[in-house]
């Protein structure tokens, strides 16, 4: 895509203006996926484009809690409904820079809490792969549209799981970068200590080459690192022989459906067969990872969120008649129910008398589920293949009733975010026609030795088939370069 | 231990949110629902491990101090506020302010 934009080929903006005719599509009509929170005009996108770089004329979609100038940034809160930020996110100036194109901003869980794009204030995303179904979350917006074919790469943020769990879902390629690999500046908070933006792709070299463009020390977030950015495309075909691949038994349990630990199976013994050595290992804290995940993220969120108070950003109560009556009513009435449970538990979990009981301990917890993947790499292993997702994507309503339900969704992919490591998911076949993602992680700043990883099972799968595959010309012929 | 209603309403106070009887009520089952499961943590030994603060294990570096905003000069301020005048942005005024005493009990 680029390459031709770049050679002439094709007119800078001819990939641009087709995904944006796509998208238009998919966002009417009674089988509309509602990937998008906002699109760029067409007069607005003629003759964009053309900035050299990796990402010349490609089309981009952007998670709605990265600031934007041209475009809202809501969050997919009413709360922030039609803010524009006055500045905007390092990344986005990254993929400008790069040539790249922003579409539009996609649809996500409000301030990207949830696991299935329902937590929208302006609705639910459908599946690509089957509308009744979520497309996970909290990125789903980015996922489906990556999956519909929309544009080959998107950008979304990782707390929890919410590229991974979502790419699992819509059956493409997600990556979550070490933490601090990438800069958080202009990305509205969630939980600070685990945030880290991550990237879509229809393939994992799409995902792996707009992580490259992203990557890279800014000194307007003190978090990002000031090491040097490898070529994460080194030895990207090199194969899996010679690595040491862990298992752990602790995501392998009950939990996980059985059509899926096969599905896992089959891609280990692919590995294998293709002379990696495949080593069972134990995460003994794992089970403790949710509830880690829990106390922590919603105590980070009760206190980043304590700046939307009716004042300074979107929403306010106009009959309030005191100070207080205006932080109160506008909170109340522009946070949804699942932001209010957060910032509910995070603000008891960090109250007097309960402090060290919650908060306190989960640091703690934390460290012990740190300490358990240090001594895994400590042991030889290279990297561990896990399942995404216990489930494949399930019904639309089916776990909006039960909270703890929801958040075992990110039972797999919590201890990522946890451990500040990277990792991927890449689809690994379908059950009933729903994608299935495996999920590899890898020792802090190893995106390479985890992107070639996922290319090897990549191509050894090539041909198993999904519910709907995407459209083969997805947002350009032959790639995004 | 389950928190009773009495104390998810100090909880919202705390919060700077206002839900009403019925979300009070539900509130208390989700949050007991929830707190049930982090329960797992209690029967952990943490003695020994520090906390874990943060997802950088501590690397953290510092910024220059001086840094203005990326961006912040695409159009002038009050391009993107409701009203702006004479250099500040102009908000509604709260009713309490025509008739005397605010109730103002600090920022959340």
């Amino acid at each position: 895509m680029a390459r031709s934009v770049g050679s002439g080929e094709a007119a800078p903006d001819h990939f641009v203006m087709t995904a944006l005719a796509r998208a238009q599509r998919t966002q009417e009509g009674s089988d509309s996926l509602h990937a998008f929170l906002a699109l760029r005009e067409e007069a607005e996108l003629v003759g964009r484009g053309t900035a050299k770089g990796d990402l010349t004329g490609v089309p981009v979609a952007v998670k709605d809690n990265l600031c934007t100038l041209d475009l809202p940034t809501s969050c997919g809160s009413r709360f922030l409904e039609g803010y524009r930020s006055p500045f905007e996110a390092t990344v986005i100036r990254k993929v400008r820079e790069a040539g790249g194109v922003v579409l539009g901003k996609t649809n996500m869980d409000e301030f990207a809490m949830g696991s299935s794009t329902e937590n929208s204030a302006y609705g639910p995303t459908r599946n690509p792969h089957d509308l009744g179904r979520v497309p996970g979350g909290s990125s789903g917006g980015s996922a489906a549209a990556v999956a519909a074919g929309i544009v080959r790469c998107a950008l979304g943020s990782d707390t929890g799981g919410s590229v991974r769990q979502p790419a699992a879902f819509c059956g493409v390629v997600g990556i979550k970068p070490t933490y601090g690999r990438v800069s958080r500046y202009g990305l509205v908070a969630f939980a600070s200590s685990l945030d880290q933006v991550g990237t879509f792709g229809a393939s994992v070299e799409d995902a792996a080459r707009l992580l490259q463009v992203i990557s890279g020390h800014d000194e307007r977030d003190s978090t990002s690192t000031r090491r040097e950015v490898p070529d994460f495309l080194d030895g990207f075909d090199d194969g899996v022989e010679g690595l040491v691949v862990g298992v752990p038994d602790e995501y392998f349990t009950d939990a996980l459906e059985k059509e899926i630990r096969t599905r896992c199976d089959e891609a280990l013994e692919r590995l294998r067969d293709r002379g990696a050595r495949i080593r069972r290992v134990s995460l003994p804290h794992t089970a403790y990872a949710v509830p880690t995940y829990y106390v922590l993220a919603p105590a980070e969120a009760s206190s980043n969120l304590a700046r939307f108070d009716g004042v300074r950003y979107g929403v306010r109560a106009p009959e309030a008649e005191s100070v207080r009556a205006v932080y109160d009513e506008s909170r109340t009435r522009g946070f949804g129910p699942e932001v209010v449970r957060r910032i509910m538990l995070g603000t008891f979990a960090l109250s007097a008398g309960y402090y060290d009981a919650y908060y306190g301990r989960a640091q703690k917890v934390r460290s012990l589920i740190t300490r358990d993947f240090e001594r895994t790499w400590d042991d030889g292993i290279d990297v561990l293949f896990t399942p995404t997702s216990p489930t494949p994507a399930f019904e639309l309503g089916a776990r909006t009733g039960d909270p703890v339900a929801m958040y075992l969704s990110d039972i797999y992919t919590v201890t990522a975010n946890l451990a500040g490591i990277p990792g991927i998911s890449v689809p690994v076949g379908s059950v009933d026609g729903l994608p299935i993602g495996g999920q590899i992680l890898a020792p802090r700043w190893q995106e390479t030795r985890m992107i070639r990883v996922a290319r090897a099972l990549e191509a050894s799968l090539a041909g198993t088939r999904s519910r709907r595959d995407p459209d083969p010309r997805a947002g350009g012929e032959g790639g995004m370069v | 231990m389950a928190v009773s209603e009495e104390q998810v309403r100090r909880i919202a106070d705390l919060a700077r949110l206002k839900p009403d009887g019925a979300a009070i009520a539900r509130l208390t089952g989700e949050l007991n629902g929830i707190l049930e499961h982090v329960r797992a943590l209690e029967r952990l030994d943490v003695e020994g491990p520090e906390d874990t603060v943060h997802g950088s294990n501590g690397a953290i570096t510092y910024r220059d101090p001086d840094l203005e905003p990326d961006g912040l000069v695409a159009g002038a301020p009050g391009d993107r506020a409701p009203d702006w005048r004479n250099g500040f942005f102009v908000v509604p005024r709260l009713p309490a302010l025509d008739g005397g005493a605010d109730e103002d009990r600090g920022a959340p």
